[in-house]
């Protein structure tokens, strides 16, 4: 056994000389890095990281749902590129990392007594919780987190606007189907 | 060193077919793979169970590997080292086609070709990986399995 491993050491080390050379002097040749995005799935988090009862409100599938057929102000807190591919129908766009730049817009869109339910990818993402506690902070009490965001509302089927916002949705969203997750 | 050892036995020959077999596939589908690096890579990231920082250097020594272990199996040049290299390769197959049809991926498996339209049947091939892990096994304790003298073969 032991001389078999050595064959296959022996094996591995001839192939990694021949790849990389051939690598490096064919026109096909690739990158060793290359320039790929992170598709693994995830592993979906129960509760954010730095969720503190006190002070946060997290909402379940269900009552997200409830809240978003009854006319609260939907803020998606991710990336412009995330929202363009598919969002909540009716939300709006306050990417968190870029807060400052899009605030002066969506400032007239709300008024301080609004329920305001924030989501953003869910798995691990936070940007909800902290977009959450900015809104509190500048004088929006009814802030709230759905930290099951886009991943839970696609997984209950409920239907995604996709663009900028000013397309119309794909689905009806007031013939939308009530959500299978509790 | 003993190249194209001309089997006698029943045993041998039974070795031999099923070196040449798996042989054969494996060095079968390399030869895409090396010419089409970049298109392999994409294979790789649509398992999506790969970091992304090794799916070039997947994509540019796994295809060698294959070519590599196929022709030293076919040879018969430390053709116990380049069975275990396979054995590792089909299991790591094995598992990622596993997960792949367990996830219901419409995926290329880009086993034996890169082209995206060459559309295949996952579990058709984790059974093909299956049957030649089992050669492989049996490649590995033929000494065991027809209990003779290691330095009769290769």
């Amino acid at each position: 056994m032991k001389k078999t491993v050595i064959e296959a050491l022996q094996l591995g080390i001839i192939t990694i000389i021949i790849a990389f050379i051939v690598n490096t002097v064919s026109p096909n040749g690739i990158t060793l890095k290359g320039d790929w995005y992170d598709n693994r799935e995830k592993t979906e988090l129960e509760i954010p990281p730095s969720y503190d009862s006190a002070m946060d409100s997290l909402l379940s599938m269900q009552e997200a749902y409830i809240l978003w057929k009854s006319g609260a102000k939907f803020i998606d807190a991710r990336d412009p590129e995330d929202y363009e591919t598919g969002h909540i129908p009716g939300a709006i766009s306050l990417p968190f990392d870029f807060w400052d730049g899009y605030w002066a817009d969506v400032e007239p869109l709300l008024a301080p007594t609004d329920t305001i339910v924030c989501y953003c990818g869910g798995f691990d993402c936070e940007s909800s919780l902290f977009a959450a506690r900015e809104f509190k902070t500048i004088g929006y009490p009814n802030a709230l987190i759905f930290f099951g965001g886009i991943n839970h509302w696609e997984q209950a089927k409920l239907p995604l606007e996709y663009g900028s916002g000013e397309t119309e949705s794909i689905s009806d969203s007031t013939s939308a189907k009530e959500p299978e997750v509790e | 060193m003993s190249f194209f050892l001309i089997p006698k036995t029943k045993s041998d020959w039974f070795i031999f077919v099923i070196r040449l077999i798996i042989a054969a596939f494996f060095i079968y589908a390399s030869i895409d793979k090396i010419i089409n690096p970049e298109a392999f890579a994409k294979s790789i990231h649509n398992y999506r169970m790969t970091p992304p920082i090794f799916i070039n250097l997947m994509a540019i020594f796994m295809p060698w590997l294959e070519l590599v272990t196929g022709l030293a199996l076919l040879i018969g040049w430390k053709y116990k080292g380049a069975n275990l290299l396979i054995l590792g390769m089909l299991a790591i197959f094995i598992v990622a086609l596993a997960s792949a049809w367990s996830r219901g991926l419409n995926i290329n498996c880009g086993c034996f070709s890169t082209a995206s339209t060459a559309k295949s049947d996952l579990l058709a091939r984790l059974i093909e990986d299956a049957i030649m892990a089992v050669g492989c096994l049996i490649i590995m304790f033929e000494n065991k399995l027809f209990r003779k003298n290691s330095k009769s073969l290769a």
